[in-house]
This record gives C-alpha cells, sequence and structure tokens, in this order.
C-alpha cells in the first residue's frame, strides 16, 4: 500500500515537473490593465463563475515609437507551470504608437467549471501572430468550479495520498518495517514530502485555503520533500523481529528449530 | 506421507513407510528390514545444512560414532547411508511412545521422572564418554520400547548439522530447542556434556513440576534469552533434596553445575532415595541398566547431596575468539570432578529459603519489578496528562501594550488584528518615522519580516509592507507581530485569515508530533522485542521535548491562540518526563524478562 501511494504521488510529482512548459522569455511590449466584469484583477482575486458569461475589458497601453498588432487575447489557469484551463479569443487589433486601445469581450467559460476550480493563478496575456506574448496582467483567479474538475480532483488526491504516505510511513517507523539502509529510509519518507508540498500547492488552492504564490511553488515543493526526506534519514535503524523465525510456537512445543543468534543488536546505527 | 524416492532408492533393502516425525534435525520415516523383518526408523537428514563438505565429513565421522555406542538407553544406529546428497541413519524404531507423549497422557509420578532422569543420564554418560554430545535432550527425544526401557534418540545430530564445536549452523543460526537450550548453546559458545545435564534439568524440571523452569509464553527467541540471563524460577512442589539436584543442574555458570552425567545421576539417587525410600526405583516400573557404581552407590546411599558453596549463578560469557571456543570444547569432554562445597538447605530456595549470597528471590524480584513498572507507567500518564492540560490552558494572547493609533490593514492593533498574509499590509500611524519594519514571530522564533519606507499621509505616514511569499505557508494561527517605526518598538497579537491547519505551524507541528510518537514507539518496540535500545536514556526525553513542544504547538494554532514559551517550556519538559517514564518502564519489564542479573 505504501508502495502505491508513494507512486502515486511521485507520478503526480513527475506529471508537474515534467509537463512544465518553458518559461515564457518575451513579457511583450504592451502595458495592459484588464478588468473582468467591470473589476479590475490587479491586486485583487478575481471570481469566475463558469455558468455566467465573462465580460474581459482590455485597455493595451503602446509606449512604443510603432504600432503592435494585436491577434487574440488568451485568458488561462496556471499551477506549478501546468496550464489547467486556457481560452484564446481571436480578435485582430492594432494599438496605436504611444496610445492605447480598449476592447472588450465576452467569454464564455461554460466548460471552465470541469476543468478548474479554486483559487488558481491566472493571466489574460495579448498574443501577436507568432502567438508571442505581448503584454500580461496575472491575478488570482477564484474559480466557482466543481470539485470533479481536473485542478480539483487533482489536488483532493494530492492530499489523499499525502495523508496516507505520512500514515504508511510513520506506522512503518513505528512497526520497524522501515528498510534498514538509512538513504531508503529518506527514500521512504520522500514521497510524503513531495505531496506535502504539492498539497501547499494545489490542494490548499483547491479549498480556497490559501492563495498561490508562482513564484515560489517549486521551492516550497522541494524544501517539503528535503525535510521528509531527512526525517526519514534521521529515522532508527529497524531491529528485528522478536518472532520466531520458524512457525508455530518452538518455545512450547519442543520442536527443534532454527533461530538466529541472538545478539544484543544496536537500535541506532 | 510418503516417502521421496531418492530416499526409496538409496535403502534399497528396506520398505519405506510413512513419515513419523519432523522437526528441526530432519525428517523420520517408518521402515522394514526386507529380509529381516525389523521395525527401523529410517532419519533423513536436512540435507540444506549437510551440503558443505565439512559438514558431510564430520558427518561421517560421527556416523561412525553414533553407531559405535551401545548402551541399553541409547537408540542404536544400525545402518548409515551417505548417496548424493541424501544422509540417511537407519536406527531402531521403538513403539512404546515418547516421555513427551507420556508426560502429556497419563502423567508421571516422581519415582518415575527420577527414573526416567536415571535411565536418561546413564545413556548420557555413555555417550560423552565416547566424545558425543547430543545437544538437543528433551521429552520428545525420550523414547520407550515396547517392553518401556526408555532410550534416548537423536545424539550427536544438532552438532553434526552446526559447524562442530558450537551449535551455530552455517547460516549463523542456533539450533535446538527453546524451551530446553543450555544458555551456552543458545549464545553459540562453546559446548560440553554440561549443555546436556542442563537439558536433562530441564526435562526432569518439567517432569516433577509440570511447568517449566522459565516463561514459554513469550515466544521462541524470549524463552532463549530467558536461559541465557535469568535464572530459572524454584522448582515448586518438589522435596527439596531432589529440588537441590535439579537446580543445581540447572546453574547457569558452568562451575556451578554438574559437569558430567554420572555425578548428576549420583546426587538423583541419593537424593530420590532421601526422599522416597529404598526401592523406589524398583517401585516407579522405568527400568533403569547399567548404573555405574557411583550411581548404584548414591542409590543405596539416601545422603541428601550438598550443592557448592556458590550456588549463585552469573551470565554465561561468550569467548572471545574462536580459538577459545574450541579449546574449551576439547577439554570439556574430559570428565571432570563435581564441585564439593558447604551444605545449603535452602539452595532449591522458597521466599524462605535464605539462598547464599543474600540475593533476592527471583519471585519477589519480579512482582517488585512488576509493580515499579505499574508505577512508572502511572507516572507517565500524570507527565501526560500535564502536559495536554499546559497546551490547552495556553492564554489566547500574550500581553502587549501597543499604541492605539497604530493601524494595520484599517484595524488598530490595540487589539489582535487579522490580516491576509497573502497580500501588501498597511500600516499607518502618527508622525513620520521614516523607515517600518514589521516582524512576525512565534515564542521568540522569527517566521519572517518586511520593512518599508514611510510615506507622508496627512498628519501621520502609512507603509505598504510585503512579507514574504513563503510566509502564507509559514505563518498559522496567531503570532506575534513587532512594528519597528523609527526607534519605536510595539508588538500586538496578528491573526491570519487563512486556516490554521494550512501552514507549517499547523501541519508541520501535526507531523512532528505524529514523527516523534512514532519514532518513540519503534524505541520501545526495540526494547519490547529483547534488543538494546543505545541511547534510551536520552533519545526517550528528546523525543518527548520534541513531541511535548509539537503538541502545544499544534494546539495554539489549532485554537488560534499565541503561542506562549512558558507553556511551550512546560510541555516540553513534561513531555520529556513523561517519554522518559515510559521507556524506563518497557526497559525495566524488558530486564524482568531477561534480566542479566549479575550474579
Amino acid at each position: 500500500m505504501g508502495r502505491v501511494i508513494a507512486a502515486g504521488v511521485a507520478l503526480g510529482l513527475c506529471a508537474v515537473l515534467v509537463g512544465a512548459p518553458p518559461a515564457s522569455a518575451d513579457s511583450g511590449s504592451l502595458g495592459l490593465q484588464v478588468s473582468i466584469d467591470s473589476r479590475p484583477i490587479d491586486d485583487a482575486t478575481v471570481p469566475i463563475d463558469p455558468a455566467s458569461q465573462v465580460e474581459l475589458q482590455v485597455v493595451a497601453t503602446n509606449p512604443g515609437a510603432a504600432p503592435v498588432k494585436v491577434r487574440s487575447v488568451r485568458l488561462s489557469g496556471v499551477a506549478l507551470a501546468l496550464t489547467f484551463f486556457a481560452y484564446d479569443t481571436t480578435a485582430p487589433f492594432e494599438v496605436p504608437a504611444r496610445g492605447s486601445v480598449t476592447r472588450t469581450f465576452v467569454l464564455d467559460l461554460g466548460d471552465l467549471s470541469g476543468q478548474a476550480t479554486g483559487l488558481l493563478p491566472s493571466s489574460v496575456e495579448l498574443l501577436d501572430a507568432q502567438r508571442a506574448t505581448l503584454g500580461e496582467a496575472t491575478t488570482v483567479a477564484d474559480v466557482r468550479g466543481s470539485f470533479w474538475s481536473v485542478y480539483g480532483v487533482f489536488g483532493l488526491a494530492m492530499l489523499v495520498l499525502t495523508v496516507l504516505a505520512w500514515l504508511t510511513a510513520l506506522l512503518a517507523l513505528a512497526r520497524h518495517k522501515l528498510a534498514p539502509n538509512r538513504w531508503r529510509r529518506g527514500l521512504r519518507f520522500l514521497p510524503a514530502g513531495f505531496g506535502t508540498g504539492l498539497v501547499a500547492v494545489i490542494s490548499l488552492s483547491v479549498l480556497r485555503l490559501v492563495p498561490p504564490e508562482p513564484a515560489i511553488e517549486i521551492p516550497v515543493v522541494l524544501g517539503a520533500a528535503a525535510i521528509a526526506f531527512l526525517l526519514g534519514y534521521l529515522t532508527p535503524h529497524p531491529a528485528p523481529p522478536a518472532a520466531p523465525a520458524s512457525p508455530g510456537s518452538p518455545a512450547e512445543d519442543g520442536t527443534t528449530v532454527r533461530l538466529p543468534l541472538p545478539s544484543p543488536q544496536e537500535f541506532t546505527r | 506421507m510418503s516417502a521421496p524416492a531418492e530416499l526409496v532408492a538409496a535403502l534399497p533393502q528396506y520398505d519405506i513407510g510413512a513419515e513419523i516425525g519432523e522437526g528441526g534435525m530432519g525428517v523420520v520415516f517408518a521402515g522394514t528390514h526386507r529380509t529381516l523383518g525389523r521395525s527401523v526408523a529410517i532419519k533423513q537428514l536436512p540435507w540444506d545444512v549437510l551440503n558443505h563438505t565439512t559438514s558431510s565429513e564430520l558427518f561421517d565421522r560421527e556416523a561412525r560414532v553414533l553407531a559405535s555406542l551401545d548402551h541399553p538407553h541409547i537408540v542404536p544406529v544400525y545402518d548409515y547411508v551417505r548417496t548424493g546428497r541424501e544422509h540417511l541413519l537407519v536406527m531402531e524404531r521403538l513403539d512404546g511412545g515418547t516421555v513427551h507423549s507420556r508426560f502429556h497422557g497419563g502423567g508421571v509420578s516422581g519415582e518415575q521422572a527420577c527414573a526416567i532422569g536415571l535411565a536418561t543420564l546413564a545413556g548420557l554418560h555413555a555417550a560423552h564418554r565416547a566424545g558425543v554430545l547430543h545437544l538437543d535432550v528433551k521429552p520428545r527425544n525420550l523414547l520407550f520400547s515396547t517392553q518401556g526401557v526408555m532410550k534416548v534418540a537423536d545424539f550427536g545430530i544438532a552438532r553434526v548439522i552446526s559447524e562442530g564445536a558450537t551449535l551455530v549452523t552455517h547460516g549463523g543460526e542456533i539450533l535446538g530447542t527453546p524451551a530446553y537450550i543450555a544458555p551456552e548453546q543458545a549464545m553459540g559458545n562453546a559446548l560440553s556434556p554440561a549443555a546436556d545435564i542442563y537439558a536433562a534439568g530441564t526435562v526432569l524440571y518439567e517432569l516433577l513440576s509440570g511447568q517449566l523452569p522459565f516463561d514459554n509464553t513469550r515466544g521462541a527467541i524470549s524463552m532463549m534469552r530467558q536461559h541465557m540471563f535469568t535464572d530459572p524460577k524454584p522448582i515448586p512442589g518438589v522435596p527439596t533434596p531432589i529440588a537441590g539436584v535439579i537446580m543445581r543442574s540447572l546453574a547457569r555458570e558452568l562451575e556451578a553445575r554438574y559437569r558430567e552425567a554420572e555425578s548428576f545421576a549420583a546426587d538423583l539417587a541419593a537424593a530420590a532415595t532421601a526422599v522416597y525410600g529404598p526401592g523406589w526405583l524398583e517401585r516407579s516400573g522405568v527400568p533403569v541398566l547399567h548404573l555405574t557404581p557411583r550411581v548404584i552407590a548414591g542409590l543405596n546411599s539416601a545422603t541428601v547431596p550438598s550443592p557448592p558453596v556458590d550456588a549463585r549463578t552469573r551470565p554465561v560469557r561468550r569467548p572471545s575468539g574462536p580459538n577459545a571456543t574450541l579449546a574449551a570444547t576439547s577439554g570439556s569432554l574430559n570428565p571432570g570432578p563435581g564441585l564439593p562445597g558447604a551444605p545449603d538447605p535452602g539452595w532449591a530456595g522458597g521466599p524462605a529459603s535464605g539462598r547464599t549470597g543474600g540475593s533476592p528471590d527471583p519471585a519477589s524480584d519480579s512482582a517488585g519489578s512488576g509493580a515499579a513498572v505499574v508505577w512508572l507507567r502511572l507516572a507517565a500518564a500524570a507527565a501526560a496528562i500535564v502536559l495536554v492540560v499546559l497546551a490547552l490552558l495556553t492564554p489566547s494572547r500574550l500581553p502587549h501594550e501597543p499604541s492605539a493609533t497604530l493601524n494595520l490593514g484599517g484595524a488598530s492593533v490595540a487589539a489582535p488584528v487579522e490580516v491576509d498574509l497573502s497580500k501588501p499590509l498597511t500600516l499607518t500611524g502618527p508622525g513620520n518615522p521614516g523607515g517600518v519594519a514589521l516582524d512576525l514571530s512565534a515564542a521568540g522564533i522569527p517566521l519572517g519580516s518586511a520593512e518599508a519606507q514611510a510615506k507622508p499621509d496627512g498628519n501621520g505616514f502609512t507603509a505598504e509592507l510585503t512579507l514574504p511569499g513563503i510566509a502564507r505557508w509559514i505563518v498559522g494561527g496567531a503570532v506575534t507581530a513587532t512594528v519597528r517605526t523609527g526607534s519605536v518598538t510595539q508588538t500586538f497579537t496578528l491573526v491570519t485569515s487563512q486556516h490554521p491547519l494550512a501552514s507549517a505551524m499547523g501541519a508541520g507541528s501535526l507531523i512532528l508530533a505524529l514523527f516523534a510518537l512514532a519514532y518513540l514507539e519503534s524505541g520501545l518496540r526495540t526494547i519490547r522485542n529483547g534488543h538494546r535500545w543505545r541511547g534510551a536514556a536520552v533519545g526517550g526525553p528528546v523525543l518527548g521535548v520534541l513531541f511535548g513542544a509539537a503538541v502545544w504547538l499544534c494546539v495554539s494554532v489549532l485554537r488560534v491562540h499565541e503561542p506562549s514559551p512558558g507553556f511551550g517550556a512546560g510541555c516540553a519538559v513534561a513531555g520529556a518526563v513523561a517519554a522518559g517514564l515510559v521507556v524506563a518502564a518497557a526497559r525495566r519489564r524488558a530486564a524482568a524478562v531477561s534480566r542479566p542479573s549479575g550474579r
């Protein structure tokens, strides 16, 4: 059971780390102010109800000397570098030099209910014809989606698996079921640590307990994993069992048995 | 179960019957010689421990010695066959049952038990003189012929299967029967006839008292450790002369034990005569043949045998090296004189017997130890209760005297301020201090800080403080905030808006508490399993400190109480005391089971 949980947590972590897209190198040349349903998204948690249409208003400001052509607008939600939802609207417009343009789009986010829920780092981007980012505004979206959405299930599964990983690891510690090798004992605790980091980043945002902070998500996950590994590394060497090597109760039935040579076993190694 | 094909092929002159026994010494099949019609028992020795060249050669030599043993109380070996990996011993088949079956069937009387003991010791003495140790004497290996003659079976096989001088197999295992094993045999030390004497004494102890000399409810390892480190219980309900002889045969220290079976038998015969009167052997109905003159003299003397001067036993020490083991063994087979000593009528010892050396009685020892364990556990429980009470009594807020004019997030810091740490915090106040700093801490432990330049705002200032992004994951519940405005420092209580458990202070302290608990249980289990937890005296309290502090923090965070260092220290001390007492109780209890008495 412990191995299955560990594998589950490890798979989740791999999905997160391997699936991370390359960071965008170009943050764009346009200034961008965004309002959703007439509420500015800067420094605010924006509620998004997938059941109703969303009015997205963008004000693009071009400080440059040349006009910039915008091809589309993207609204996306990203956690741990994984994109959980993305909506693109193609609406070509041009922002004149040293000028600004205001555009309003009406988005139907009906499918979002099955894709995300909770507090999710979100961004609105202006893209050019080559899908390069011209301008970006970030916020935290409070998506009123379903718990059974992709993001919701991912977060809840991480929470459950992490609790089980801790319980099995601690029970193994208490019952002397850990490996004799200290490094392997550390590895046994590692999935629980990774899971704790993922829970801190994903599950807590799914449960709307802690808003995410994309900049330090990876350090949180790795830090939690390192602490758990250290705890596992510090666990004691499991002592051999007291039970007889052969079945039955030789002490009582008078059967000749072969038993391990009893010697004072060191607890800490 | 039918005989394997290789066994049938190896013994074509025998009709191989069904399996009639199995144990650590191999499997036994019934058989009949085709020509003579003689019933035999065929022992197939475990090939997995005989597949070493040295073992095979040793067994070849031993088989010749076993075949040469000719004594009415030793099961004769008729044949020995070695083909391929098979090592087969063909022996006389005894259909009169075993001492074990007779003991558990109708039981045996005191005279019968002593007669069985004499017969066993007679067979053992003959074998010892031939240089063969039995090393697995037990009721199941004491067989009766249909005429009622008791014979000792399986001579020397244990020693052959092991590496010779000691009873450690090639796999590093001890071979033997835990209930009857001698201390030196259990420890893998050098072996001598005294090991067989110890086992024979244990058999007699069981036959006479109906119980084993040690607690047999804790499994094989515990039984072996008791043989190694614990004095046997005084034999109950047995007349003192016989009890004295038997207890001497069970002495853990070799010097205090009979060194040869003959002296044991002579003392047993004399004690039995003293107790049961002349003619007891005939009345027992158990034939005992080929008694030596010394045993016959004992049988006719009725003089209560004298125990040695110092009947105390000490733990058997492991020899310093393999050479010591071999040297001890080679010399041990030479019969030596018994140990003379001054009379000690109370040797068999009840509470009033007054054992030599002033050593406490094991029964009272055990009772005292049990009471101590109970008291230690009660004290540990009391300390644990103190821990919980202290954690619950942690005050909601620590005393602060902040200025009522200072506002954080629009609320006065005169009362606890609830903030969202994921967002910048706006601090306003009178005057213009220039620089403003905010530090968060719990019981003096820093958790995060932020600094900003104050901006003039009317008659006062305003400053936007942004804590590090990690702070929202670390801080949970209520913490102490310290604001430095210029040269003025003020403290107040800050409460986070997120769920307390969704923080390192909440979930982390919970995990740490569980980790400390699991670690402690692991250590206690080590002690309970009869092993040594090195550093338990320090490790236990340290884990207790960790547990107590983690419980205090977890409870404080979950109840949104500002962590108080005084209560935290109290919880840590209570946890240390509780854990230390629990460890002490476990060690005491373990010592009661396998106590190195030092006597």
